[in-house]
């Protein structure tokens, strides 16, 4: 594990509130979108969200390593969408499509994967200007430089050439575990206890 | 146990996705989840979707805990407008802003700011996401986070000197995005004053009270300068908290990172490297000091931090961002030292309670005064 992440866990374990802003700027709008996955187009995944991040937040959990809480995060907004589906007996359609159509929580656990997959390549692009991104996702895409080219009305050689620095960096972070990018700093004196010295 | 293998999961199937050489997964879940980032326009679509969340919204409420940031609390004057208005709250108001509120109960400040333009007009920044063009056609957007001008439009302006203030007053907070990218945080009661956009020779603003600076560097190399009442601070790139409230006759420099240079008015000069604070006063000769920047940093972050400061000077910061005056039984209370760190979203009372929990002090609340006795 980086050094970065630590003091991100670090951050999110003692409740610090820069660390709280990276989680939210870096999962929310996956976790969202895994629960929207779940509910369907209900309009609650947001609140659903929430609940488990400030449950989180309000609790004494730690987490050992980055994978155990996004572990964490996303089979609680996967308990709770489901909390909310059973809860809601309006939705019985759903609810039928849930539990007949073969919907098992193998399902659920594959597109908590899929969205991870997404959040995790959305913080590596993020660094990417503008058209090596375009160029990136158009070519994970499965399509050709040709293509690319036509599309973007750019070269070819500069499809190729921005293709292959775009891959570097992904290759670059893949090797760090693709961790969380963060630029936080580590509290060095920690005294919270408030005390009168006199 | 099922979760137990997603983050490795996670891992393997983003190596597919990126690495041709590596199509095939043994497990047939990934195998077809790969399939379907192949469609066009599928990456880019779920990444859209993803992004379509406003996390900083969700953030801002977390952090506010059940103390919901509502216009309601600015007054009912400021929400009557609103609704009428309609629009991103461009309110007239009075110059006197102190008296905006009339408080029932004591509250925490609240991300708010007053922008002043050059041509007069006074706007009332609020955590609505908006943007409007000023006269010189600069574009400005504010969100949850704070304002920011778009530095890629209309940095060729024939209004140069167009100066802007944001004024931040007690009970408040607020961020700025600069046109050159750099960031300020902005204390409570605390004024900046800055150009729409910089010219070519040097980037300077003015700030009364406290802020935080990430300065954003400079391609041209061309030196930022914040100009205080005591002299300025000359920067290339770098981060720093200022503090210089007029009413304490005395100017405040932590860097964080990089190096700054202080100029006082005297035009003795001073190196500052990280960790470093100069202080200045009145009454007596500068002082160069090493510290940890956390204590006068802490604001930005949503946390007061102290150590070992004087009770008058902790509640002082404690007056300018919970609306609240203090009054004191006697002058030795003031002197009693305290250490201590706490978020800023928490109410007054949790701070009563800790510094009463103390046994050295009583604290009487009335209203939103308090009476602090021995």
């Amino acid at each position: 594990m980086s050094i970065d992440d630590n003091k991100f866990l670090e951050g999110i374990n003692q409740k610090r509130a820069n660390a709280w802003k990276e989680l939210y700027n870096s999962f929310y709008g996956a976790l969202c979108n895994y629960s929207r996955g779940i509910i369907g187009n209900e309009g609650n995944e947001e609140d659903l969200v929430q609940e488990c991040l400030i449950s989180i937040w309000k609790s004494e959990l730690y987490f050992q390593d980055i994978k155990a809480l996004s572990t964490y995060l996303y089979r609680s907004v996967h308990n709770n969408s489901l909390k909310f589906l059973r809860d809601r007996q309006v939705i019985k359609k759903r609810m039928n499509d849930y539990f007949q159509d073969n919907i098992t929580e193998e399902t659920d656990l594959y597109s908590a994967i899929e969205e991870e997959m997404i959040r995790k390549l959305r913080n590596v692009i993020a660094e990417l200007p503008e058209q090596r991104r375009k160029i990136l996702l158009m070519s994970l895409e499965g399509n050709t430089m040709q293509r690319i080219s036509e599309v973007l009305n750019i070269s070819i050689n500069t499809v190729k050439t921005q293709k292959k620095r775009a891959y570097a960096l992904l290759k670059e972070r893949l090797k760090k575990d693709l961790s969380i990018i963060l630029t936080l700093y580590l509290r060095k004196n920690q005294n919270y206890i408030c005390s009168n010295i006199l | 146990m099922l979760w137990n293998d997603f983050v490795t999961k996670v891992n393997e199937l983003l190596n597919i996705v990126i690495d041709p050489t590596q199509r095939k997964s043994a497990d047939k879940h990934l195998n077809i989840l790969y399939e379907s980032t192949r469609q066009e326009g599928y990456l880019c679509k779920k990444i859209h979707q993803q992004e379509s969340y406003d996390h900083d919204k969700a953030y801002n409420k977390l952090i506010a805990g059940k103390h919901k940031i509502t216009w309601l609390r600015i007054g009912s004057v400021a929400a009557g407008v609103l609704l009428i208005t309609g629009i991103w709250g461009i309110l007239k108001l009075s110059k006197d802003y102190e008296k905006l509120e009339v408080p029932t109960q004591i509250t925490y400040g609240i991300h708010r700011a007053f922008l002043r333009t050059d041509d007069g007009r006074e706007i009332l920044l609020s955590q609505e996401k908006n943007t409007i063009t000023d006269k010189a056609g600069v574009k400005v957007h504010t969100d949850s986070t704070g304002l920011h001008y778009n530095s890629e439009v209309g940095t060729e302006m024939i209004f140069r000197e167009h100066i802007n203030t944001l004024i931040v007053p007690r009970v408040s907070e607020f961020m700025i995005t600069l046109s050159d990218g750099t960031k300020v945080w902005i204390n409570s009661e605390s004024e900046l004053k800055y150009p729409t956009t910089f010219d070519d020779k040097n980037r300077k603003v003015e700030i009364k009270g406290e802020a935080y600076f990430e300065v954003a560097k400079c391609k041209e190399g061309r030196s930022f300068i914040v100009q205080t009442a005591y002299g300025s601070i000359t920067v290339l790139g770098t981060e720093f908290a200022v503090r210089s409230y007029e009413d304490k006759n005395e100017w405040i420099t932590t860097l964080v990172n990089g190096e700054v240079k202080c100029t006082l008015n005297s035009g003795e000069e001073f190196l500052l490297n990280p960790n470093d604070q100069l202080i200045v006063t009145n009454d007596k000769s500068p002082l160069l000091r090493e510290v940890n920047p956390i204590y006068w940093t802490g604001w930005r972050e949503g946390v007061f931090i102290f150590q070992e400061e004087r009770l008058e000077d902790i509640m002082e910061q404690l007056s300018r961002w919970y609306d609240v005056y203090i009054f004191y039984g006697n002058d030795t209370v003031k002197n009693l030292h305290f250490s201590g760190d706490l978020s800023r979203y928490e109410s007054i009372e949790t701070f009563i309670e800790l510094f009463e929990r103390s046994k050295a002090v009583k604290i009487e609340k009335n209203g939103n005064v308090l009476v602090i006795n021995r």
